[in-house]
């Protein structure tokens, strides 16, 4: 497996859907005027009005416009969650976090709100909106199972005396800040503003996601080693996201003799790297090779090899253009 | 204020005001009007001296003694008499009848002639100052007062001359005012908020067929806990603000609390908006036009109340329709708001009319109902996008788009921009609909002129070539090529230059078009349901000129189609449109006519007719029908077989002139393709050894070029120009 996963969302069919609803229902929603039905709140809609349809459905949703950007982005970020477990683990996993979370929330709340939220100002009335429980219950596999491939410094230095000591770096500086950061600091600073972002109640939200992961992870809550979702399987057919599948994939699309030429020589050459021994010998013959950053030459003496899908959005564009 | 005139004009009006405010402060509910304008005589004086004056103070008239009977009010006794008994009937003392405290919406019913006769008519003099001045040098308004007779008749509307019509009358809160000045929105909230309320009325009746419109503009009182609503017009003739306090009041019991109520609630309205000091010039002028041309009107209307619910369900519904957040609400069998009985009067005018049957839904029901339709309606535009797109990949060749009829598509696209333009000034106009408004009006015109008139600029290049040609030689199938006294055009437009005079006249047809509609709303009723349904059926034949166009095409029947496409490359016989389109876009835009000619109860208020619609699906059906049969049986069926003359055939054997004047190919009796560059081997007349070749294996081009079958077709899906000279080849 590479360093890189692949640029874009092909073969990555999980991580679609979530980014798709993400989007989408809440553009519809807004354009219906149906976008309150997605507010969760303790006071007038579970206690009093008992509409329980609110907690299967909060999490599709994410009120405020803002929220729904960074939860779009923060799913983009989790395809390498889809890439190590598969699309169908990660299907599962998803479902799994939706179901205990929601869950271990409702639950929770219930229970503060019958012990300790008797007064007005100490009950737990606001939950979060759109799937920011799911996402943090995600975090923790996230965290988990994806290594950190670099890291960087950097030094925020106090204001100087003078031009002394301007160009003399080498010298310690006492008052000099450094700052480590690797590769999962964007992942990290959405998460931070998505939590920040719904207040207090994102905090706790949050945490409880979090813990929920946590213990699905560890088996705590049960589901994630045995169970798969069924009937799935025809949407997500392709497996993992490794290299020849997503070829498959892109072989599905285009379907041209070329392209599947390409596919052949990508499948023999991992299928060499899974089987044998990863030396020099099993390097891919016709020039598709593990860097990514020519995938594409494989099939680059047979003409339309490199011809792109024309998937409905390309055509559409395409009416512009011609 | 653009002069002196004006100014002093405004000042009068306000120092009117305000020493008629003074009198209002003053007056109790046992003192009768004194000096107000419209109010200094009752009908008991006209009655006595039909010729009376309005002057303050009349001789002999007692000021200071209030009684709710005509030698006081402006009404007649007999229609006091049918107020307390008809409309204001129910007293509601118990409270044992909930009546909804807000009530924005738009009531629709019929109303009635009672009399136009009977009644005398109440003297209303306009004060003088109100007139414009004669001269530039006129600095000080003149005084004094004119009477209605003494007015120039500008046709005004002094009558009510129909017997039955049918009204309008929509109802908005006032507790929502804007500023004039600071355009500052500030919520007027009276002390009694739960019990009296401000509305802003617009009153609109006229006979069945439009001829005599009616509308008057008002502010009314609306009392929650009886369910009364009292509104009077106001003009230059006519200040019935200070009148409401007395008129709400004119029932027996609670008499005088109810006049200190209404009393306090105008006193509080006027000090919240400043009454006098935000007028402007304008309020003069509508003042005085209102005062010339209308009549001035009290309506007293009775709701029918809201039993069914509690107190806090009327609340939560209140809540819910301001604010959605899903309460349990059930919006869905919310009752319409009803006027149980109504009556209107004019005392200067003595007109008294009946209502009945008045009732409307809750603006923000109406306004949920109108976004259901419009997302219905976005879901439509995307449909037909979404075929529009198909029926484009499936002429995707100029021979192909060559058969497809411009105007057949003009019209389609005719209709899809102006629905978005009316769209788009629908969006201006109402703010809570502006995101499905503004969506619908894009999609509708990302449809009309991205797609439609793309696919337009690509059927208008492939028809270039037939410009100027007669019918008869579009019917022979040729475009005049060999016809040497047609003067060859110069040269052939590229697809850029079309574009840019298609889209030209896009938008022009567009603005004219969407002009003629909206102006086309206004028209009397009689004229506007002749232009609408003569534009509805001929929006509706747009399969017409392409069944001319197949008919000139001249495609052949299905089963010869069958037969010729076993010998090879004869894709180019497909009829031009796919029968999904044609059904698809018939649906499509039949469904919204439909709806609104059948269902009674449609958002638009059209009238009900199904008999124009069954006429007009059979019209459709007809269409289709005949594109069907020009399908199966051939597109010119119907013509007679001697009209039809023969098209150009590309395949005919050569003479063997020919080949000595072009020369041959390397073999003997072939020429070159100028596309393969390979032999073309070909039938020759004179040679018998030649004869064993088959026709259909070249073409020859009107022009004398010879060239592979199957190379030319492959050309002509790009371009219909003979590859080697150029001149404009004939659609397969």
């Amino acid at each position: 497996m590479s360093m890189e996963p692949p640029v874009g969302l092909t073969a990555m069919p999980v991580t679609k859907l979530a980014m798709i609803t993400t989007l989408v229902v809440p553009l519809v929603a807004s354009i219906a005027s149906y976008k309150h039905i997605f507010l969760l709140q303790y006071d007038p809609f579970l206690q009093t009005y008992h509409q329980y349809y609110r907690l299967l459905i909060f999490q599709f949703c994410a009120i405020n416009e803002s929220d729904t950007v960074i939860l779009a982005l923060i799913w983009y970020l989790f395809r390498h969650l889809e890439r190590l477990l598969g699309s169908h683990k990660y299907l599962t996993l998803i479902v799994l976090s939706w179901a205990y979370t929601t869950l271990g929330i409702w639950g929770l709340n219930l229970i503060w709100n019958a012990f300790i939220g008797q007064y007005k100002w100490l009950q737990w009335n606001n939950f979060s909106t759109g799937s920011l429980p799911i996402v943090l219950s995600l975090v923790h596999f996230y965290k988990e199972y994806t290594p950190q491939i670099y890291e960087w410094n950097i030094r925020l230095l106090g204001p100087r005396g003078g031009a002394s000591s301007h160009n003399d770096n080498k010298r310690e500086d006492k008052s000099a800040v450094e700052w480590k950061i690797n590769d999962q600091f964007l992942l990290n600073g959405l998460i931070l503003l998505l939590i920040l972002n719904q207040g207090f109640a994102g905090i706790l939200c949050g945490f409880i996601s979090w813990m929920c992961g946590i213990f699905i992870d560890k088996g705590l809550l049960p589901g994630l080693d045995h169970w798969r979702i069924p009937f799935v399987s025809y949407f997500i057919s392709q497996g993992p996201p490794t290299r020849a599948n997503v070829a498959i994939a892109a072989n599905a699309a285009t379907n041209t003799a070329a392209a599947r030429a390409t596919v052949e020589a990508a499948t023999a050459a991992t299928g060499n790297g899974n089987t044998g021994n990863s030396g020099p010998t099993s390097l891919p013959l016709r020039g598709s090779s593990t860097t990514p950053t020519n995938t594409s030459s494989a099939g680059d003496d047979e003409p339309g090899a490199d011809e792109p899908a024309r998937p409905l959005g390309v055509q559409f564009l395409d009416t512009f253009r011609r | 204020v653009s002069s002196q005139y004006e100014f002093n004009q405004l000042q009068r009006l306000k120092q009117q005001f305000r020493t008629e405010h003074n009198t209002f402060v003053n007056m109790t509910y046992t003192d009768s009007f004194r000096n107000i304008t419209g109010l200094k005589l009752s009908y008991q004086d006209m009655l006595n001296n039909p010729l009376q004056n309005a002057t303050y103070p009349l001789p002999g008239k007692d000021y200071d003694r209030w009684f709710p009977n005509q030698n006081y009010m402006v009404l007649p006794n007999d229609v006091i008499e049918a107020i307390n008994t008809e409309v204001w009937n129910t007293s509601n003392d118990d409270a044992s009848n909930l009546f909804p405290p807000n009530i924005t919406s738009t009531l629709l019913g019929k109303i009635d002639l009672v009399s136009n006769n009977k009644y005398e008519k109440i003297r209303m003099p306009v004060p003088r100052f109100y007139e414009p001045a004669t001269d530039f040098s006129e600095d000080i308004p003149p005084e004094g007062e004119t009477y209605w007779s003494e007015w120039p008749s500008y046709g005004e509307l002094h009558n009510v001359s129909f017997q039955h019509g049918e009204i309008a009358i929509q109802i908005s809160h006032m507790s929502n005012l804007q500023d004039n000045n600071n355009y500052l929105r500030r919520n007027f909230i009276n002390k009694k908020n739960d019990r009296w309320k401000l509305l802003n009325l617009q009153i609109d009746f006229s006979d069945k067929a439009e001829k005599e419109k009616h509308s008057i503009y008002s502010k009314a009182v609306y009392d929650i806990q009886r369910g009364r609503i009292l509104s009077i017009s106001q003009s230059s003739k006519f200040h019935s603000l200070f009148a409401l306090p007395h008129y709400m009041s004119f029932q027996n019991d609670y008499n005088e609390k109810i006049f200190n109520d209404v009393k306090e609630l105008v006193d509080e309205f006027w000090n919240f908006t400043d009454y006098t000091d935000v007028m402007t010039m304008k309020d003069v002028q509508d003042a005085y036009n209102n005062a010339n041309f209308k009549c001035e009107y009290l309506i007293f209307l009775q709701l029918e109340p809201w039993n069914q619910y509690t107190r806090d369900q009327i609340k939560l519904i209140d809540d819910e329709l301001n604010w959605p957040l899903g309460r349990p609400a059930n919006l869905s069998s919310l009752p319409p708001i009803n006027v149980v009985s109504g009556l209107l009067y004019s005392p200067d005018c003595g007109v008294r009319l009946g209502l009945h049957n008045v009732k409307g839904t809750r603006y923000e029901l109406k306004i949920m109902s109108i976004r259901k339709h419009l997302l219905f309606g976005i879901a439509l535009f995307a449909a037909q996008i979404y075929l529009l797109l198909t029926q484009m990949h499936h002429t995707n060749t100029p021979s192909m788009v060559n058969k497809i009829s411009f105007y057949c598509f003009s019209m389609i696209n005719l209709v899809d921009g102006s629905l978005a333009t009316l769209y788009f000034v629908a969006a201006s106009v109402v703010p809570e609909l502006y995101l499905p408004l503004v969506i619908s009006a894009f999609s509708c015109f990302i449809l009309a002129s991205i797609f439609e008139i793309r696919y337009l600029i690509s059927i208008y290049a492939s028809q270039v070539n037939e410009q100027n040609v007669g019918i008869i030689n579009l019917l022979r199938g040729n475009t005049g090529t060999y016809d040497e006294n047609r003067p060859r055009p110069a040269f052939i437009p590229d697809e850029g230059s079309i574009g840019g005079s298609l889209y030209g006249r896009f938008f022009f047809m567009l603005i004219i078009f969407t002009f003629l509609i909206l102006s086309s709303t206004s028209w009397p009723r009689q004229l506007r349901m002749v232009f609408e349904y003569i534009l509805i059926f001929i929006l509706n034949s747009y399969w017409i000129p392409q069944i001319f166009r197949n008919a000139v095409k001249g495609i052949p029947s299905r089963r010869e189609r069958a037969r010729s496409s076993i010998g090879g490359n004869r894709s180019q016989n497909k009829m031009p449109l796919l029968w999904s389109f044609v059904i698809g876009t018939t649906i499509i835009r039949s469904l919204p006519v439909v709806y609104v000619f059948t269902y009674s109860s449609n958002v638009f208020r059209h009238h009900k007719d199904v008999h124009f619609v069954v006429f007009l699906s059979l019209w459709l059906l007809f269409q289709i029908s005949i594109l069907y049969s020009q399908d199966v049986l051939g597109s010119r069926w119907f013509l007679p077989k001697h009209t039809i003359p023969d098209g150009y055939s590309y395949f005919k054997p050569l003479s063997n002139e020919y080949i000595s004047e072009h020369g041959g190919g390397t073999a003997e009796h072939t020429v070159d393709c100028a596309i393969c560059m390979s032999d073309v081997p070909i039938y020759i007349e004179e040679i018998p050894e030649t004869h064993k070749v088959d026709q259909h294996s070249y073409m020859v081009t009107p022009c004398n070029h010879v060239f592979h079958t199957s190379c030319l077709e492959n050309w002509m899906n790009y371009k219909l120009q003979c590859p080697v000279c150029r001149s404009p080849l004939p659609p397969l």
